[in-house]
């Protein structure tokens, strides 16, 4: 492992030494069964963390889903307005399930060798959206493409959920990286907020592109509102799935979950939480686009709401380090650690800490926090949690070795 | 343990064996390996002890902290899905107008190799087909058919259609070992369905070839070119019927000649022409390296695209992608030390397959990459080209590559692509279904070392596969 030997020397030498010493110990039988009666108990805390986190959410995008109907229903400035309020609601709490993926878990599983369904994440957050292929657009000279889906009748006669799903994914290519994302949360931002063209705002989509007449600012604002609010059902019947797999005493993954080996249930909570905290949120979603500054490098570009999904996907790892959920604190990874080596405990802790407060620091918009010199206090804030993040990556390898569990994270 | 181990003892630190496996765990020295543990660290002191998954995508072990910043901005191009232009992400639009694939990853999934269809009925998805008529170009490479370009896009944007459906359909032969033993072996053909624009000529020729996994590319990259060239054996002066000799291709960004090291025919001399070659040809995006949009005249659809930018990527972005395709870590071999890997690893000697498969090169010295300097690597290739016999020929010359040669693949990480791609497909075409055809494929200048391992036991057979699978 290379991170083992890469972190600052205290941390190593405190694992080195973690390890003689434990060793050494010798490990009897009475201290192993305690030890798996304490990783027991986090495993079921996490279960039941995660299907509290996708009932919120779930709850939530069914508001969203009344608020798109109404405007769907009835455009105007004032249903939009709501639909738009809806979906920034709905946003929060999403994003604070994020660390439950990557553990080849019901939301994005793409192991072929298993017995758990592929998971929809793709159809459900996936980024970056391919605007023209869902709706017009207007390129760097302002002239404006009549494209996508909405604007190809004879292609797409027809606009229901098993099209949007085979447009957005042709099942039939057999991966899951193949995608012309179009369906999920930001085809549903796209289509109430528009393309972003303004420099320091969100997108400024007029709800008479959903209205035919003398009004009409569009063509086809039937099939518009069709998209909209069949992606948006879609979304919901998704994260549907998600949510029935963890829901408590049914026959679904989280039976399997909870009775597996609880170390092999650890290793996955870990490779969801690492991976999320390391590989995704600091290096894809916060470096890259600290790095190039490129304006929209963003996920929730056309409603300029980036900056709060970073904030709760920080919160959202830091849920699972510390097995709570808002106020909430349970057993959680930390306190496995803390019994084996609270050096790295505290290091966990702290790293997750400082990420939270940094992105909170931030002042947005995320696409204008981004730009400017490095000393500007964004920046600067921008950068004091991913590097936070990333030493939470590499203290968490060494976490996860003092307890027993290899894991090997996507950099 | 053994990987654990191996890191601990490439850094110099003490080796402890810890954790807790029933009541008997103590701290036991590990036994002391034979040979040389330093057979495991492939790639050199970049080497990644990695496993699973994930084995492919890791960042060399020796780049520090403060220079992999680039790496994970390339990591994050490299997966991202390009979109159709224009779009408010302006600096990821431009997809195709016709491609094969909306993202690096989509081919090279996990930084892995992709695998041909598993029957006609499943699209091709994570290989290609080259396409050329008899002739050659300005600098010597492959014409391009005229109606469908020099490769087969199959997909295309909303207002583009795809060039054509490309499948495979197989057939099965079998073939016996000296003991008796059969095996049978699957002949892959190729039908090029529902072209879009109208016939293809005649006389076009076909080059189906899967995406090669993206480890220690950087490193192969620094071989010095005069130690490549001194174990080419054009001639077969020394008469072991291998004659090795170097592809030379055109170098797009000096303008000139140069040994070709990349790609199935060594038809790319370095990993930046690769990699902007890969852009264009497979996503369809533009970049400083190749400008121009790959529409044919009979695809006027296609030159009326929006463009996503001119160029469509930036050299700045180009630039993160080339440094993270040149810092992926190369795994750790696995089990080295197993006798009968041993034996496997003395059997690939005396049958001749280290001949083209060379173990062991010496990087030189590359400006400001320390870390790919100076390191001891075993890549088990020579990256020169050699005649495979007629059953795996194209036909399709690539250069100086005739329609015979091959380039030899390296080695190292052939028994991860299970772990990490979920398949076990090899050769150029995907052919062969796991190592021991991919051996009993080998034909030409192979046809010795071949035919030797035919005349093993069935234990030695088995023995040369494990040591494959360790690589």
């Amino acid at each position: 492992m290379k991170s083992a030997f890469s972190t600052p020397v205290p941390l190593a030498v405190t694992c080195v030494l973690a390890f003689a010493g434990f060793a050494s110990a010798g490990c009897s039988n009475a201290a192993e069964s305690d030890d798996t009666a304490a990783q027991a108990d986090v495993v079921k805390t996490y279960a039941a963390n995660v299907a509290t986190s996708y009932a919120e959410a779930i709850s939530v995008a069914k508001d969203l889903q009344t608020a798109v109907h109404a405007f769907v229903d009835s455009p105007s400035e004032e249903t939009l307005n709501d639909a738009r309020t809806a979906w920034l609601a709905s946003r929060d709490p999403y994003s604070l399930t994020e660390a439950y993926r990557f553990a080849q878990g019901p939301i994005d599983n793409d192991d072929a060798d298993d017995d758990i369904p592929d998971g929809p994440e793709g159809l459900i957050n996936a980024w970056p959206l391919d605007e023209s292929y869902i709706d017009y657009t207007v390129d760097a000279n302002g002239v404006r493409h009549d494209t996508g889906i909405i604007n190809r009748p004879d292609d797409f006669p027809t606009i229901n959920a098993d099209v949007l799903t085979t447009a957005n994914a042709n099942p039939d290519l057999g991966r899951a990286s193949e995608t012309s994302i179009s369906t999920g949360y930001h085809a549903v931002e796209f289509l109430l907020w528009g393309q972003d063209l303004s420099a320091d705002g969100p997108g400024a989509r007029p709800y008479t592109d959903y209205v035919t007449g003398d009004e009409a600012t569009a063509e086809n604002a039937d099939r518009r509102g069709a998209y909209l609010s069949t992606v948006t059902d879609l979304l919901v019947d998704n994260l549907s799935t998600v949510n029935d797999a963890w829901l408590d005493g049914k026959k679904n993954y989280r039976a399997s979950f909870v009775t597996m080996t609880p170390s092999k249930a650890l290793g996955k909570i870990i490779l969801g939480m690492g991976s999320m905290a390391g590989g995704e949120l600091g290096k894809q979603r916060m470096q890259v686009a600290y790095d190039l500054q490129d304006q929209e490098d963003e996920h929730s570009c056309f409603s300029d709401n980036t900056l709060a999904d970073l904030y709760n996907n920080a919160l959202s790892v830091q849920d699972v380090l510390l097995g709570s959920y808002g106020k909430t604190d349970g057993a959680g990874i930390d306190d496995l650690i803390e019994a084996k080596d609270p050096a790295i405990a505290f290091e966990l802790r702290n790293d997750i800490q400082e990420a939270v407060d940094n992105i909170h620091a931030v002042s947005g918009p995320f696409d204008q926090a981004i730009l400017g010199d490095d000393d500007t206090g964004s920046r600067q804030h921008l950068h004091a949690a991913i590097s936070a993040l990333d030493n939470f990556k590499e203290a968490l390898i060494l976490g996860a070795n003092a307890i027993g569990v290899k894991v090997s994270f996507e950099e | 343990m053994t990987s654990r181990t191996l890191a601990l003892l490439a850094l110099g630190l003490p080796t402890l064996s810890f954790g807790c496996s029933g009541a008997a765990a103590v701290a036991t020295p590990t036994p002391t390996p034979t040979p040389d543990d330093s057979v495991a660290l492939s790639g050199g002191e970049g080497t990644t002890t990695a496993s699973g998954k994930n084995a492919f995508a890791q960042v060399a072990l020796n780049l520090s902290q403060k220079r992999r910043d680039a790496f994970f901005d390339g990591n994050a191009l490299f997966n991202r899905n390009w979109t159709t232009a224009p779009a408010s992400t302006a600096a990821t639009d431009g997809l195709g107008p016709t491609f094969n694939a909306r993202s690096c990853s989509s081919c090279h999934f996990k930084d892995g190799r992709g695998r041909p269809p598993f029957d006609e009925n499943e699209p091709m998805s994570s290989m290609l087909i080259r396409l050329s008529v008899p002739g050659a170009d300005e600098h010597g490479g492959p014409l391009p058919e005229p109606t469908y370009g020099g490769q087969l896009n199959p997909l295309g944007i909303l207002d583009v259609a795809g060039e054509g459906d490309p499948r495979v359909v197989t057939a099965l032969i079998t073939g016996e070992y000296d003991d008796g033993t059969e095996y049978e072996l699957s002949v892959p053909s190729y039908e090029l369905r529902d072209l879009a624009y109208g016939e293809i000529a005649a006389d076009v020729m076909l080059s189906p070839r899967t995406a090669p996994q993206m480890i220690g590319l950087g490193l192969l990259q620094a071989i010095d070119e005069s130690d490549l060239l001194a174990t080419a054996d054009p001639d077969d002066a020394d008469g072991d019927g291998i004659s090795g000799r170097p592809n030379h291709v055109w170098d797009v960004a000096s303008a000139s000649v140069m040994v070709g090291r990349f790609g199935w025919k060594a038809n790319q001399p370095r990993l930046e022409q690769q990699n902007s070659g890969a852009f264009l040809g497979d996503i369809g995006i533009t970049s400083t390296l190749f400008p121009n949009q790959n529409c044919t005249a009979a695809q006027p659809e296609c030159e009326a695209a929006t463009s996503g930018g001119d160029p469509e990527i930036d050299a700045i972005h180009v630039e993160k992608v080339d440094f993270y395709s040149k810092y992926l870590a190369v795994p750790a071999r696995r089990d080295y030390s197993d006798p009968v890997v041993l034996q496997g690893e003395k059997l690939f000697g005396t049958l001749g397959c280290g001949s083209c498969h060379t173990t062991t090169f010496k990087t030189g010295t590359v400006e400001d990459n320390p870390e790919l300097s100076s390191q001891t690597i075993h890549p088990y290739t020579d990256l020169l080209l050699h005649d495979m016999g007629d059953d795996l020929a194209d036909g399709r010359p690539d250069f100086e590559a005739d329609g015979n040669e091959w380039r030899t693949p390296p080695l190292w990480g052939v028994g991860l692509f299970k772990e990490v791609n979920d398949h076990t497909r090899y050769m150029h075409d995907g052919r062969a279904r796991n190592l021991e055809e991919a051996v009993l494929w080998h034909a030409g200048e192979a046809e010795n070392a071949a035919a030797a391992f035919k005349s093993l036991a069935k234990a030695e057979r088995d023995a040369l596969v494990r040591f494959l699978d360790s690589l």
